[in-house]
């Protein structure tokens, strides 16, 4: 195995982890998981606000860059783990170079609904754990979702039509996930609605450090197939 | 006499104004005015407009993104509804002393509070260097006025605190194309007016973008009920100055009465303010230099 052939390895390696054909990541601005309500029936999609663009959740990447990382600080956070623990978080509030994830209704009409409509999570798949949480006036944490799920952890959020709402959005290790949710409410004319689950993806891309284990790793098993010809 | 003209129509004003007084005293909207919508349980932002060409480059509005409609700040009032009302729990020394009350309106959508943001959506991009800032310029209120963030594991932000004084370190930036939400405090009910003032850097200029400051009401509930309607008199000319009206106002100890002015009726000017003690209150109020039109006068309790 010569060097090109060793960096094409490489780079399939580190390439593997992030490209999905045809699918767009998006990885800064302000998007939404959103709820729809066309051609009488109840969809869950992907909306980029910031260029207005609509995707089907299975051509959005939601990417978490490096700058997400963060650690526990345990006590009443203590589900991201014990203090010190790594999560990778968007959190609630702007900020730069992290994606700014909200879950929206705007699409909806309040009077089109009776009451509001639920987010629920359906399945995680993933090398880690997937949480979703607000903080209160008082800087008290408000578990939503919890994929490592202690039993009555509510795994669902309640979508007001016609409006919407930012959460930190955690995940406890770098990798592809598979984060399922299903949308419901109940229609003035057309009654109960549902979306049945829907896979969104997400890329948890891990800090420079990690990288760089990686590429010595990949480098490692190069020059063992290297010596081994 | 040295001044003829003048006193005519210092007199025949001196005759108006106690006529008008005894109409118009109290009540707490000019008359004439378009009452202010309010809002209530919407999503509303504090969005920066920039307008290039116009005598108002850059402006701040109440936006109601349900009803995608933007508000002038005088046409509008921003209600904190009774269950915004809590206590300060221990712990939270930014926030005040535990145990005194505290209204918020939180950063995540109560469906029976305002969910009010600070939004640069519908700035283009590129025109800006930074994204434009709202600086909080004056709070006139019973009380203070926070705005803070909690990051996601609840360490506190303060972006704005009345109580330490008002500066440059008062601000939140809007997002070009973008919006933030946030909780906003209050550490009494009643009336704030609170001033902002939007300014910003067009990229490569030399000098900042400075909007007009824009004063916001907010009504914070459960309102302390209506003061009393002042009495007005006006008792005669400052010997000294001919164009010096000496009034007298008398009202609900302790409570700042504005005095307004009008040539007609319709258009009003903002006078002294007025505040009532046990005994009348002498005050002076100037006339206008030009033209024979007669002069009315009246106070109004805050808010103004």
């Amino acid at each position: 195995m010569n060097i090109p052939k060793i960096t094409a390895f490489i780079a399939g390696v580190l390439s593997s982890g992030l490209m999905v054909s045809a699918v767009t990541p998006l990885a800064s601005g302000h998007v939404d998981v959103g709820i729809g309500f066309e051609d009488d029936a109840l969809n869950l999609h992907v909306h980029d606000e910031e260029h207005d663009v609509e995707y089907s959740p299975a051509d959005a990447l939601l990417v978490v860059n490096p700058q997400a990382l963060q650690f526990s600080p345990g006590g009443a956070y203590s589900f991201l783990g014990p203090a010190g623990t790594p999560n990778w978080v968007l959190p609630s509030s702007e900020t730069p170079d992290l994606l700014f994830l909200g879950i929206g209704g705007e699409e909806l009409d309040p009077a089109d609904w009776i009451g509001n409509l639920t987010l629920r999570l359906d399945s995680v798949q993933g090398p880690g754990s997937f949480y979703l949480w607000n903080v209160d006036s008082f800087g008290q944490p408000v578990l939503y979702m919890d994929s490592s799920g202690p039993a009555g952890v509510p795994g669902s959020v309640s979508v007001v039509p016609g409006s919407h709402g930012h959460y930190n959005w955690g995940f406890s290790a770098p990798g592809s996930y598979r984060v399922t949710f299903d949308a419901s409410g109940t229609h003035v004319a057309e009654g109960p609605q549902s979306t049945g689950p829907v896979a969104f993806q997400f890329q948890v891309v891990p800090e420079p450090q990690t990288w760089a284990l990686m590429v010595i790793g990949s480098m490692a098993l190069g020059l063992w197939f290297w010596k081994r010809r | 006499m040295k001044h003829p003209r003048s006193f005519r129509w210092i007199v025949r004003g001196a005759a108006a104004c106690v006529l008008v007084s005894a109409v118009f005293a109290g009540g707490s909207e000019p008359s004439g005015a378009e009452p202010r919508v309010r809002l209530t349980t919407q999503h509303v932002d504090f969005r920066v407009v920039y307008s290039p060409g116009t005598s108002n480059e850059l402006f701040l509005v109440a936006r109601d993104g349900d009803a995608r409609t933007n508000y002038f700040s005088t046409n509008v009032v921003l209600v904190v509804q009774p269950p915004a009302e809590t206590t300060i729990p221990d712990g939270f020394p930014e926030l005040g002393e535990p145990g005194q009350p505290l209204w918020i309106l939180p950063s995540t959508q109560n469906v029976e509070l305002l969910y009010l943001g600070v939004s640069g959506e519908g700035l283009p991009a590129g025109v800006f260097d930074r994204p434009p800032e709202v600086r909080l310029v004056a709070v006139e209120a019973p009380g203070s006025f926070l705005v803070w963030q909690f990051d996601s594991t609840g360490v506190l932000k303060m972006f704005m605190d009345s109580r330490d004084g008002i500066d440059p370190e008062d601000v939140i930036a809007a997002p070009v194309g973008g919006h933030g939400h946030f909780y906003w405090g209050f550490t009494s009910n009643g009336f704030f007016e609170v001033t902002f003032r939007v300014e910003g850097r067009l990229a490569g200029a030399a000098t900042n973008l400075l909007a007009a400051d824009t004063s916001f009401r907010f009504a914070v509930e459960p309102l302390p009920p209506e003061p009393p309607p002042a009495a007005l008199a006006v008792i005669g000319v400052d010997g000294a100055e001919t164009n010096q009206l000496v009034c007298r106002l008398t009202g609900a100890v302790g409570v700042a009465y504005r005095v307004l002015t009008s040539r007609d009726l319709r258009v009003w000017d903002e006078g002294p303010e007025v505040v009532a003690a046990a005994t009348p209150v002498e005050f002076m109020v100037s006339l206008p230099e030009s033209g024979e039109q007669p002069f009315f006068l009246r106070a109004v309790a805050r808010p103004f």
